[in-house]
């Protein structure tokens, strides 16, 4: 094996790796498909609505899933916006404003 | 074509943004009671939000099983006391805040690790407003983690419904945040190497 192909092979393993994670940060953002970033926020919107976590949680999901949804194209051009901008591109900016979307629907 | 069409979509968003912006750099100021520090770390909410909010990325709600309410504060009007009907709100947002929350937390008296701790203003105006001030704080570092400021009319003086209101909204947006940062961590643990 080759000098060149051992380079290759790390440098295909280090692409790889940050897409496997589940988190998501700018930096993991920027190097996703336009579907991958899709998925992500599909599964954003799961992890928000599935699950009991509280002891009460009696938020009405379905609605709060139906406006996460329909946000869903907002988000996408909202995280490529502040993902591509090196001052708001913080590891937390895409959990953040996520966040801001719940506390929208919530709202609604 | 998709690709054309979402950056023509792109471009039309981000130059109405342009324009947005430069509407509200000449619209009216959010007023602000002073009761909250550093006003400067918040920023506008959209049609719906709080007048102007802050979430802290990095916090992890699922970490919080405790709250400390402190008592809301009957925000002073211009002769330097709150009205009697601040007073009475203030009283039943209060009252509502612990009725609610205790759903979701244990609520505790002292500040300490795994405990929020809440801190609210309510102000009375006379054009029949009411302007809420609310800030979450790590019981233990006294970090910020949530602040807002929202003001909504208030339909009949005295009125408990909107003060409820804001007590079922806060648990709820508390319980939402708890349950989505519970599966952030669990992806990241899964993900950890």
């Amino acid at each position: 094996m080759t000098l060149r192909s051992l380079l290759l092979i790390a440098t295909m393993m280090l692409a790889i790796a940050p897409l496997s994670a589940h988190a998501t940060g700018c930096r993991e953002w920027n190097r996703m498909s336009e579907s991958r970033k899709w998925d992500r926020i599909d599964r954003m919107i799961d992890d928000a609505i599935s699950g009991q976590r509280g002891r009460s949680y009696q938020v009405n999901r379905n609605a709060i899933a139906r406006c996460l949804a329909d946000n869903s194209e907002n988000m996408f051009w909202d995280f490529e916006d502040i993902c591509s901008d090196p001052s708001t591109a913080q590891m937390s900016a895409i959990r953040s404003r996520f966040k801001n979307y719940i506390w929208t629907c919530v709202d609604g | 074509m998709n690709r054309i069409l979402r950056a023509l979509f792109r471009f039309c968003g981000g130059l109405l943004l342009a324009l947005a912006s430069a509407c509200a750099s000449h619209g009216p100021e959010i007023q602000t009671l002073g009761f909250l520090e550093n006003y400067g770390q918040l920023s506008p909410g959209r049609e719906g939000q709080a007048s102007l909010i802050y979430i802290d990325g990095e916090a992890d709600f699922s970490t919080y099983s405790a709250i400390l309410i402190e008592p809301v504060v009957a925000w002073p009007g211009p002769d330097g006391q709150p009205a009697v009907a601040t007073q009475e709100l203030a009283t039943n947002l209060d009252e509502d805040l612990r009725r609610e929350l205790a759903r979701e937390f244990d609520l505790v008296d002292q500040p300490g690790a795994g405990a929020l701790q809440l801190r609210t203003a309510l102000a009375f105006e006379a054009d029949s407003h009411l302007v809420l001030e609310v800030e979450l704080l790590d019981g233990v570092s006294g970090q910020r983690l949530v602040a807002a400021v929202d003001r909504r009319k208030l339909e009949s003086v005295g009125s408990a419904s909107q003060t409820d209101a804001w007590a079922v909204l806060i648990r709820n947006r508390l319980a939402s945040f708890r349950q989505f940062d519970s599966a952030w961590r669990a992806r990241e643990a899964d993900a950890a190497p």
